[in-house]
């Protein structure tokens, strides 16, 4: 604290030194009269001053003589001096003074001198005491040696004595002397009697009429010792009013310093800063600690508070004040009283703040201004948290309002400037790249500059500092300085600082976006020109990052989920586009069929523009156009050509035999610049290009292609190729049907010429085995050539001889090879060429069955499907024999039909295996034989396309007793789709055995396929039968009505339980119905090939089964017999899978359930409890008090605490004697039970409900065993 | 098991009823209490609980309607339960001696008029 001293300069000294001199007396009086007179008279005014002063010493004696001369020129120098000069010794004045004294002093030694001769000659004692009664003065006279005392009338009167109480002795004084007083007194009184001479004192006495008066006592010798006893005389005189004054100076002094100390104190104590100064000046007289915090600079510098005050504070607006509109310089100048008004202030550090001042006016007595008092309150803090919160709530209303967060931010971006910084970036990490999401300033053309250094310097994902390295470690970054320096050491090269000088840039902050523990983007803020951002400011944007980062992962999630559902709705889509396709595909019958379903479909399906589907022309040299859409005519007759350096996606797609994806223009032209098929022309923006492959061999590809470009996502892809894939199996499809098309057309043209060659030609469509067919187109083409032997030999698997597989006319033919290249037909195989020889001995003959069959003459010709040889025909006759054209010629279409029928039948030979095997491993060889459940199952493949489909049946017994039956169907056709019908069955039977319950093993299932990359997408119903057999747990995943059979024969859908088909949506949910079977019902599962037909709704189809079954009576096989049957005189297509099963009422003497520890088994447990429980007759009220009595026990078993592995319970139920027997076992302790606890309450009921109650504990768990009499149902 | 009960809640007369439906058992007997609560209404007089329809009941289910009574008591309201007669949840009920601390109506309109009688 700063305590200024009030400024001392009244000039009242001289005054009281001139008040002193009067009180003197006249003689002073007169002097200085005469002085000033003197004075006043200028010229000779020294002789009268002079004079006077001679009088006075005269008079007075030699000190009132000096007080006089001093007092005359300290009078003169203040009253006649012009008042500049007060305080300064005049030149002139002190000659003068230095003159008076010395005249002063010698005249007064000269006349103290005369004096005490004078008064050694004659005592002129009534002059003095004349002169002491003027003066109010008391003189005495006391003898010390006898106490003798002599008062003047005046003294007595000051003592208050009258004439008559003074008795002339000095012990009367004494005993007026006040008892303080009385020590000092006495001392004086020894003094005077051990020979001191002069003496003073102030004593207080007190007047025998009560009054205390002060009196100061001063004396002298007067008569010398040479006279005999001294005698000592002196004045008395009444100082009281002197002293009270005085002592109420000092309490008045003591008062103002106590008061202003403790003002002082006050004033330190307050919480805002006080300033009390001085009108009209303005100095501050008083303030304290805070007014210099708020300041910034120490009170003492600050010297008037209006001045400097206001010099470094401005309004609202930004205006400085001046001087004259400082508040506590209006309150000083005109009284007025300013409350609460705010300024921001700039302190001598630099730093602002905003400061309420508000003042006041001390007025005096009179009602004028003596000072101002004016605080200060620091309310910056206040200021910056109602706008942060006004800030923040604005940004949370936006951060509410939309969920595109890319917009949201944008607008977040453009809230922040340029309240908080001048500029605003906010970067967010997407698909794993640090992505700028919005930019803001005000200026249009700073963002552009701003984007230009961004284009050029993009984002380094390992930078130390700024938002990737804020984004890396989730931690702010605030730069409260920019310099130069900082931009150098961040600038890559000269021109990226100048770019950033160029913006000048002068604070800077990043905060992260984070929510949910991941750093997912980052805020940065930057201020330019000087503007300092600051922690406040840094605080600020962590709390808006904090909100933004919430709204944006939500956003994020919401988005995540709309693309999830999205795709799930693709994914059906695109299902039921490929089964579109499929469909379509098997009503294709030609190549150009197929192709033009696929043109169609595909550009549906992938949302295409441009489609083509080119076959590789049989020479294996360039294409033929089977079908396109989107093309103009000119551009489809120029199409792709094997022409080297000519290259396009097509014969890329060829050659690699990989899907061709382009996905710009610029691509197109990169890659395939001089195309034969010319891409420039073609219009394609982008394109997928896939072979067509049977096997590994390529016949053509599927091309699609798109007036935009555009990326293609993998689902896209995997669609291209599975259209593909279904693309190049129709057409080879067709193709064998075209080429059987065109050889009938062939052998037709022959026939009419050939009629007797036309049971060869037949041969060949017989069905049956390769070798049936073989056989036959051997022994009739023997027979119409009148040969004496045939065979056709085929190339074996590993391509290097020729093995007989069909002869006629042989010994002994089996198992000849020839390798190609030698002999006869070895040589055809070679040269892939006929070849007639007249006479066989001319050959070397290299196969022992040709060499032993006495063949004289032999013709033979190479079998080849597509420019592959598949093996050799030939005829041979036992004599000599010229092969005529006609001969030739039968032998060459037989050749012909037999390469086809080779061909066709290795097809379908390796794709029947295949089928076999699956088959074989994927239904159940055999279906278990269960009491109480009848079952009779059938498959019957689709009657089109390779005779292997995706739908299963299966019944499996589980280790309680339970019976899973499931029949399901996957989409699809081929060895795929029965590859994952064959895991999906495995893997439903393995959640069975786990103890799943229908809904959730089917929801298991759906995860399980939704996860699986091969796009399963599949039908199942899924039943558990009880061990009762009275009641089914019924699920269904968009599977076809199962249908119920009741005793009585009628036929109802079973309802409730169904979901949606697994592989549709991860978040589907499954629930279950269970259904209470009559004893003797049937339930009937099957696949929708059984019901759907492509002319009908399929509720027909599920009324016509209703019917069938309702009308057949009989064993159960007799019913699956007949329904499938049925399928004969219909179009079906699909696979069938049927599951038919019967169930009859068990009635097991023993239930064994073992279950989980949780609460969610007690239902099912009750469930099979009740049914066995029925099943044995027992009453609705015995079964329920069972049913209570157990699961009271059960749930003790589970709530025990199990501090041990295998939480299982057991439940052993039997009929013993009339009556039930229960245990159930746990591996726990059971919890103590309370007096009114639920188990305690629980034990009461088993004791309730039960006759025997047997509670036994081990360290091995608990038992109870619970007993009941059974009255029976009757009947 | 989230389908094993159900518990549907009307008004009548302002009174709020909770019928439940199905079973209670140790597993959902939270869920059931915390729907009760949800139907007590502290302006209402009280709360009436249906279990005509409840298939089954035990401790866990009697504790829960303890709890749902006490509650209701709290809060100065009238919890009656409605049960039919040789029902097994009347017969549960006795055994705990529920009618103590709660009366068993044997229809909604007595419950009600009890209730509301308060």
């Amino acid at each position: 604290m700063t305590r200024l001293q009030p400024s001392s300069r009244a000039p009242f000294r001289p005054l009281l030194l001139a008040g002193v001199a009067v009180a003197l007396g006249g003689p002073a009086l007169v002097a200085w009269l005469g002085t000033a007179a003197g004075l006043a008279g200028k010229p000779g005014s020294a002789a009268l001053f002079l004079i006077a002063v001679i009088v006075a010493t005269a008079t007075g004696g030699l000190l009132a003589g000096l007080v006089c001369v001093a007092a005359s020129s300290l009078a003169f120098t203040y009253f006649f001096l012009e008042p500049v000069h007060r305080f300064e010794l005049h030149t002139e004045g002190v000659v003068g003074l230095a003159t008076f004294l010395a005249a002063a002093l010698v005249t007064g030694l000269v006349l103290e001198a005369a004096q005490r001769t004078s008064s050694r000659l004659a005592t002129s004692e009534q002059v003095l005491v004349g002169a002491l009664e003027l003066g109010r003065l008391g003189a005495w006279e006391l003898a010390p040696q006898t106490g003798e005392l002599w008062l003047s009338a005046q003294a007595r009167r000051l003592l208050g004595l009258g004439e008559e109480d003074f008795d002339g002795r000095v012990e009367t004084v004494l005993r007026l002397v006040h008892p303080d007083d009385v020590t000092r007194a006495a001392e004086m009184l020894e003094g005077l009697a051990a020979g001191k001479t002069e003496i003073a004192l102030e004593v207080r006495i007190v007047r025998p009429d009560g009054e205390a008066r002060w009196i100061e006592v001063r004396g002298d010798t007067v008569r010398p010792p040479a006279r005999g006893a001294s005698a000592v005389a002196g004045v008395l005189s009444d100082v009281t009013e002197r002293k009270d004054l005085a002592e109420a100076r000092e309490a008045q002094i003591a008062e103002v310093l106590r008061e202003h100390g403790l003002l002082s104190s006050v004033i330190d104590q307050m919480p805002v800063g006080v300033v009390v100064a001085e009108a009209p000046s303005g100095t501050i007289v008083v303030g304290n600690d805070e007014v210099e915090r708020i300041w910034g600079r120490p009170l003492a510098e600050l010297g008037g508070m209006d001045a400097d005050g206001a010099q470094r504070a401005y309004r609202a607006n930004g205006r400085p004040y001046t001087p004259e509109e400082w508040p506590l310089a209006r309150t000083l100048r005109t009284g007025e009283v300013v409350v609460g008004e705010r300024i921001e202030l700039l302190r001598a550090d630099g730093s602002r703040s905003v400061v309420e001042v508000s003042s006041a006016p001390i007025r005096d007595r009179s009602g004028a201004i003596a000072a101002g008092v004016g605080t200060f309150s620091e309310v910056t803090e206040r200021i910056e948290r109602e706008r942060r919160e006004r800030f923040l709530a604005d940004a949370s209303t936006l951060l509410a309002s939309s969920l595109d967060y890319r917009e949201t931010l944008a607008r977040v971006a453009e809230l922040l400037v340029p309240g908080i910084a001048d500029w605003c970036s906010i970067e967010l990490v997407e698909n794993g790249e640090i992505r700028n999401v919005a930019v803001h300033h005000n200026d249009p053309a700073k963002v552009e500059l701003a984007c230009r250094l961004r284009q050029e310097y993009p984002v380094d994902p390992a930078s130390p500092t700024g938002a990737p390295a804020v984004i890396r470690t989730g931690r702010s970054e605030l730069y409260a300085d920019i310099t130069d320096e900082l931009l150098q050491q961040a600038a890559r090269d000269e021109r990226q600082l100048e770019l950033m000088r160029e913006l000048r840039l002068s604070s800077a902050l990043v905060v992260p976006l984070t929510a949910r523990g991941e750093t997912f983007g980052a805020v940065s803020l930057v201020a330019e020109g000087g503007r300092r951002l600051d922690a406040r400011d840094l605080a600020l944007a962590e709390e808006l990052a904090r909100r933004a980062a919430v709204a944006v992962d939500n956003a994020r999630l919401y988005e995540g989920q709309a693309r999830a559902l999205a795709a799930a709705e693709e994914a059906r889509t695109r299902t039921a586009r490929l089964q579109a396709v499929t469909e379509a595909l098997a009503e294709a019958v030609t190549r150009a069929d197929v192709a033009n379903v696929l043109v169609r479909e595909g550009l549906v399906a992938l949302r295409a523009q441009a489609a083509a589907v080119f076959a590789l022309a049989a020479s294996g040299q360039g294409f033929e156009t089977l079908a396109s859409a989107g093309y103009p005519e000119e551009l489809i007759s120029g199409r792709p050509t094997f022409e080297p350096g000519t290259e396009g996606p097509a014969e890329e797609a060829v050659r690699t035999g990989e899907l061709v994806v382009a996905e710009s223009p610029e691509e197109v032209a990169a890659r395939w610049p001089s195309a034969s098929w010319p891409v420039e022309r073609t219009g394609d923006c982008a394109l997928m290009t896939a072979p067509l492959l049977v096997g590994e061999r390529p016949v053509g590809v599927l091309h699609m292609a798109f007036r935009q470009p555009r990326a293609f996502d993998d689902m896209e892809r995997a669609l291209m190729q599975t259209l593909a894939r279904q693309c190049a199996q129709a057409l080879e499809r067709a193709r064998l049907f075209e080429h059987e098309q065109e050889a009938r057309a062939q052998a037709e043209r022959l026939a009419a010429r050939l009629r007797r060659l036309q049971t060869v030609v037949d041969a060949t469509f017989t069905t049956g085995s390769l070798d049936d067919v073989l056989r036959e187109l051997v022994t009739r083409l023997r027979d119409a050539i009148g040969a004496d032997t045939a065979a056709i030999l085929m190339v074996d698997e590993a391509g290097d001889s020729l093995v007989v597989r069909q002869a006629i006319g042989f010994r002994d033919p089996t198992d000849t090879r020839v390798p190609i290249g030698e002999g006869f037909a070895g040589r055809i195989a070679a040269t892939r060429s006929a070849y007639v020889v007249p006479d066989l001995s001319e050959l070397e003959v290299v196969s022992r069955h040709l060499r032993d069959s006495g063949v004289v003459s032999i013709a033979g010709v190479p079998l080849i499907v597509e420019g592959r040889l598949v093996g050799v025909a030939h005829v041979g006759f036992r004599h000599g024999h010229s092969f005529d054209r006609e001969e030739l010629l039968l032998l060459r279409l037989v050749a012909a039909r037999a390469a086809v029928a080779v061909d066709r039948a290795h097809l379908h030979e390796r794709e029947h295996r295949i089928a076999e095997v699956l088959q074989r491993s994927l239904l159940p060889e055999r279906l278990p034989a269960l009491d109480g459940v009848e079952v009779a199952a059938r498959y019957v493949p689709g009657t089109i396309g390779v005779a292997v489909g995706g739908d299963w049946y299966d019944v499996f017994e589980l280790p309680d007793g339970w019976i899973g039956i499931a029949v399901g169907d996957v989409v699809g056709h081929g060895v795929r789709a029965a590859a994952t019908m064959g895991r999906l069955r495995h893997v439903l039977r393995a959640y069975a055995v786990e103890g799943f319950g229908p809904a959730q093993a089917l929801g298991r299932l759906n995860a399980l396929a939704c996860e699986s990359s091969d796009e399963t997408f599949a039908t199942v119903v899924y039943a558990l039968v009880s061990p009762t057999r009275a009641r089914v747990r019924l699920a269904s995943a968009g599977h076809p009505p199962v249908l119920v059979r009741g005793p009585d024969g009628a036929v109802h859908q079973a309802e409730g339980g169904r979901s949606l088909p697994v592989g549709a949506t991860p978040d589907a949910t499954y629930s279950e119905v269970e259904l209470r079977l009559e004893p003797g019902s049937t339930l009937v599962l099957y696949t929708d090939g059984l019901v759907e037909r492509r002319t009908e709704s399929i509720d027909v189809g599920i009324e016509r089964l209703v019917r069938l079954i309702e009308e057949t009576s009989g064993p159960l096989d007799e019913l699956a017999d007949r329904i499938v049957a049925q399928l004969e005189d219909t179009d079906h297509t699909d696979d069938v899978a049927l599951l038919a099963v019967q169930l009859e009422p068990q009635t097991t003497p023993r239930l064994s359930l073992r279950f989980p520890a949780e609460p969610a088994a007690l239902a099912p447990m009750r469930g099979s409890l009740r049914a066995w429980l029925e099943a044995h007759g027992a009453r609705e009220d015995e079964i329920f008090d069972i049913l209570v009595a157990v699961n009271e026990a059960c749930s003790n078993a589970i709530e025990h605490p199990l501090g041990r592995t295998a939480p299982d319970v057991t439940l052993d139920a039997e009929m013993v004697n009339g009556g039930v027997s229960l245990v159930i076992g746990d591996r726990g302790r059971w919890r103590p039970a309370g007096p009114r606890g639920d188990r305690g309450r629980g034990l009461e009921f088993m004791d309730a409900l039960m006759e025997g109650v047997e509670v036994s504990r081990s360290d091995d768990g608990t038992t109870v065993h619970l007993r009941r009499r059974l009255r029976r149902r009757s009947g | 098991m989230s389908g094993l009960s159900e518990v549907e809640v009307v008004a009548r007369a302002g009174v709020p009823i909770a019928r439940v439906r199905g079973e209670i058992d140790l597993s959902n007997a939270d869920q059931v209490l915390r729907s009760l609560e949800d139907a007590a209404d502290e302006d209402a007089p009280g709360l009436v609980v249906d279990l005509r329809e409840l298939e089954y009941l035990d401790s866990a289910g009697v504790r829960l309607l303890f709890q749902a009574a006490r509650t209701v008591a709290d809060a100065g309201g009238r919890f009656v339960a409605v049960v039919a007669p040789d029902s097994p949840a009347r017969r549960v009920l006795e055994l705990a001696e529920a009618s103590a601390l709660f009366p068993l109506e044997e229809s909604e309109e007595a419950a009600l008029q009890l209730v509301s009688s308060v």
